[in-house]
């Protein structure tokens, strides 16, 4: 307040808070605080009436707005002054400081770098951040409670989709010992160890191999459905469940949802002025798109496994082949890409193609070493 | 008061062509987009770098710019709200979410306990949320409130309550299943009760609304809430139908063998969602523009009349303009956007009188304890449920 001098004084329109009705009231600051005198009786009594006030400078709460052009003075008797905006001097005299937020806004260049600020960590998040948060975060959340979650998810489905396995006995325990040999040729296999199991889906009749499809639950179970076990051999179905079982180590599903959770928070707070469902969709379309990474990186690990047991990479082909050939006669619905939670069946079948002609390079390759 | 503003419009009534007087004013919003952009462009920056706890700062300017730069006679609207009892409200809203949404999947037990709590808490919260909004919104000086007896609370909330949780109460009674009348019978139950629910909410909003002391009168019949959500019926309908064809024909061009994965009920979550953002935008105006003329038209304050003359196809097509220019911009033109839907939704509201504006007098409730004006905020619960 260096430089102002006192009293200081000036018209301004005042509401009482008791009737809704605007009067002109003249201000002053002097040393004892803020009062306002009414102006009717000035002209009759030299001083006019005395108001309101007097107020301590500490108790008066300023509220300014971009744009306007007054500025509301909260006064303690709960009345409000209203004074002309752009009276620095009666800013500084009643000892108002805007905030750091409000200074901000008045300046381009604030404004401007936030515009930035929001594109470059939107952009950051949506390509790597959210990756990298989830890869720091995911050490932290203990896998008990992957294992919880994948109960309740077990739980629900069986009751709802899935029925006893008619896939003949044998075949099973094949099948089960396949899976035993998988889990042991892969590294860093975590408790509980998982599980593989054999259903049906419960949508169709019994008898029709219902059920193309298997799926991983974070709890380590893994269930083949009865409609891809008859279809598929053995070595295939081996593929196909080195890539479910990608799935629980690399702990998918928890990655999705810490993901969503931090997806839904930063679109909350870039679009939730707008529309809280706006970005609750933008949340779940990158989900998607992240659920689609995951396909790849479980169809890579799949990959390693069947090189481990030394089964060549054609057989992933043909289960790509085979679900291609499936979606062919079935003729179900399609989508774009951006909607769909798994890659194409095409790209799928493309990159194991060229994989198992790598590798049939590579195989020549060290053939012509050995070789004569 | 301006002098537009306080010249009477003559009408002709009667044979005997004797002029009535008729006063009107109309809200003025004088916000700029440009003004918006600062403001929310700092907002959201601010929202994220504190991973949101600043939202209740931001909500609390932004709501007193909209305010501030709306007028009546002359004169703004300001509000009043502090930021850290929005913050205390958020933080128990949040956390009554988070319980609710995984009460079910703790234990049967506890998730009928969260829905007792829910039904015991909920109309409370709606009439809490109610007043702190009003309770810290002003005109002149003069705030308003909002008082609804416990009783009229509960007997409001909990018909909209059991409307909303219909579809749980039917599968824990057993009566669900695949079978079409499962599906149906809720379905209508709901379509049938709604817009008598609706009415009797802002019937409750606007009869248990106070300008000051003043209380604000109401009289809507139940009869139009049904008029409206009728033609809103056959809207959805016009523009769904078409649509669901539409979607037809362009999933059976872009048909792709990967059908096999289609098992999952989430693959269908993201078309589900843009088809509803896309018929809430063709729909959403229209049931706005209806819904404000019917509920304003009955709203009274004292022996002033209220007029809504939202206009069903301006507003249509403002949206649907606005939103083009939002897309097209990858969303930095929203603050203008917000700012020319605003105006346009605010400026449509007009206020008769059959007396000159200055013979209206607002006067404040009576105060208690030698406050010249009582707290109306001091015993709120602080809860605001609008983010």
């Amino acid at each position: 307040m260096a430089g102002v001098e006192l009293p200081l004084a000036g018209q301004a329109q005042w509401f009482d808070g008791r009737v809704a009705q605007a009067q002109a009231v003249r201000w002053c600051l002097d040393a004892e605080g803020l009062s306002l005198w009414s102006l009717e009786q000035e002209s009759e009594h030299r001083v006019g009436q005395r108001l309101t006030g007097p107020f301590a400078r500490a108790a008066l709460r300023m509220r300014p707005s971009l744009g306007l052009a007054s500025v509301p003075v909260d006064l303690p008797d709960g009345s409000c002054l209203w004074l002309p905006a752009g009276m620095n001097l009666a800013w500084d005299a009643l000892g108002h400081r805007p905030s750091l937020v409000d200074r901000l806004m008045r300046s381009s260049l604030a404004v401007l770098a936030a515009v930035l600020l929001i594109v470059s960590l939107s952009v950051w998040f949506e390509r790597e951040g959210a990756s990298q948060l989830v890869r720091i975060a995911l050490p932290w959340l203990p896998r008990g409670i992957d294992v919880r979650l994948g109960d309740a998810v077990e739980a629900q489905i069986e009751a709802t989709w899935l029925r006893p396995s008619e896939l003949a006995e044998p075949r099973q325990q094949a099948l089960q010992m396949r899976f035993a040999a998988l889990l042991a040729a892969t590294p860093g296999i975590g408790e509980p160890a998982p599980r593989l199991s054999f259903r049906r889906s419960a949508g169709t009749a019994a008898g029709q191999g219902a059920g193309f499809n298997a799926f991983a639950l974070p709890n380590g179970r893994i269930v083949l459905l009865d409609g891809l076990a008859e279809a598929l051999s053995d070595e295939e179905l081996v593929a196909v469940l080195a890539h479910e079982l990608s799935h629980v180590q690399r702990r998918h599903s928890m990655a999705a949802l810490l993901r969503a959770v931090g997806l839904v928070a930063v679109g909350g707070a870039v679009l939730g002025d707008f529309s809280a469902v706006a970005a609750q969709m933008v949340a779940s379309l990158k989900v998607l798109q992240h659920s689609r990474d995951a396909e790849r990186e479980a169809d890579h690990d799949a990959s390693l496994a069947l090189r481990r047991l030394g089964l060549p990479a054609a057989h992933l082909v043909s289960v790509w082949q085979k679900f291609a050939d499936k979606a062919g006669t079935a003729g179900g619905a399609s989508s774009a890409d951006w909607l769909s939670t798994h890659p194409s069946t095409e790209e799928r079948l493309q990159r194991a193609r060229a994989l198992a002609s790598e590798e049939a390079e590579g195989q020549g390759g060290a053939a012509a070493v050995v070789g004569p | 008061m301006t002098e537009r503003e306080e010249r009477p419009a003559e009408t002709m009534a009667g044979p005997a062509r004797q002029a009535v007087l008729r006063y009107e004013a109309r809200l003025v919003f004088s916000g700029r987009g440009a003004d918006y952009f600062r403001i929310w462009a700092l907002h959201t920056a601010l929202n994220l770098l504190t991973l949101g706890l600043y939202s209740p700062w931001a909500k609390v300017r932004k709501m007193r710019w909209f305010a501030q730069h709306t007028q009546l006679l002359g004169d703004c609207f300001d509000y009043h709200a502090d930021p850290r009892r929005l913050l205390l409200g958020r933080v128990l809203g949040l956390a009554l979410l988070t319980a609710y949404s995984l009460a079910f999947y703790i234990s049967e037990i506890s998730g009928w306990l969260m829905l007792v709590a829910l039904f015991a808490l909920a109309p409370l919260l709606f009439a809490s949320s109610q007043r702190f909004r009003l309770a810290n919104s002003s005109w002149r000086g003069l705030r308003f409130g909002f008082r609804m007896p416990l009783s009229r609370v509960y007997l409001i909330g909990l018909p909209a309550l059991l409307l909303w949780e219909l579809d749980r109460f039917l599968e824990k009674g057993g009566m669900s299943g695949d079978d079409w009348q499962w599906l149906l019978l809720p379905l209508l139950v709901f379509l049938g009760l709604m817009p008598w629910v609706h009415a009797r909410l802002k019937a409750g909003q606007h009869r248990h609304a106070y300008f000051g002391a003043r209380r604000f009168a109401y009289r809507v019949p139940v009869r139009r809430f049904y008029g409206v959500y009728l033609k809103l019926f056959a809207l959805l309908v016009a523009v769904v139908v078409p649509l669901l064809f539409l979607l037809g024909l362009l999933t059976a061009a872009l048909r792709r063998p990967d059908a096999a994965q289609s098992g999952w009920p989430a693959f269908h979550l993201p078309l589900t969602l843009l088809l509803m953002a896309v018929v809430w935008l063709l729909v959403w105006p229209f049931f706005a523009a209806l819904m404000q003329r019917v509920v304003w038209s009955g709203t009274r304050l004292g022996s002033l009349r209220f007029v809504g003359e939202l206009q069903a196809w301006r507003l249509w097509r403002l949206t649907l303009g606005q939103m083009l220019l939002v897309i097209l911009s990858l969303g930095l033109y929203w603050p203008f956007a917000a700012v020319a839907i605003a105006r346009y939704r605010l400026q449509s509201l007009a206020l008769v009188s059959r007396r000159p504006w200055h013979e209206h007098r607002f006067l404040a409730v009576p105060a208690a304890g030698g406050l010249a004006v009582a707290d109306a905020s001091a015993d709120l619960f602080g809860l605001d449920l609008g983010w």
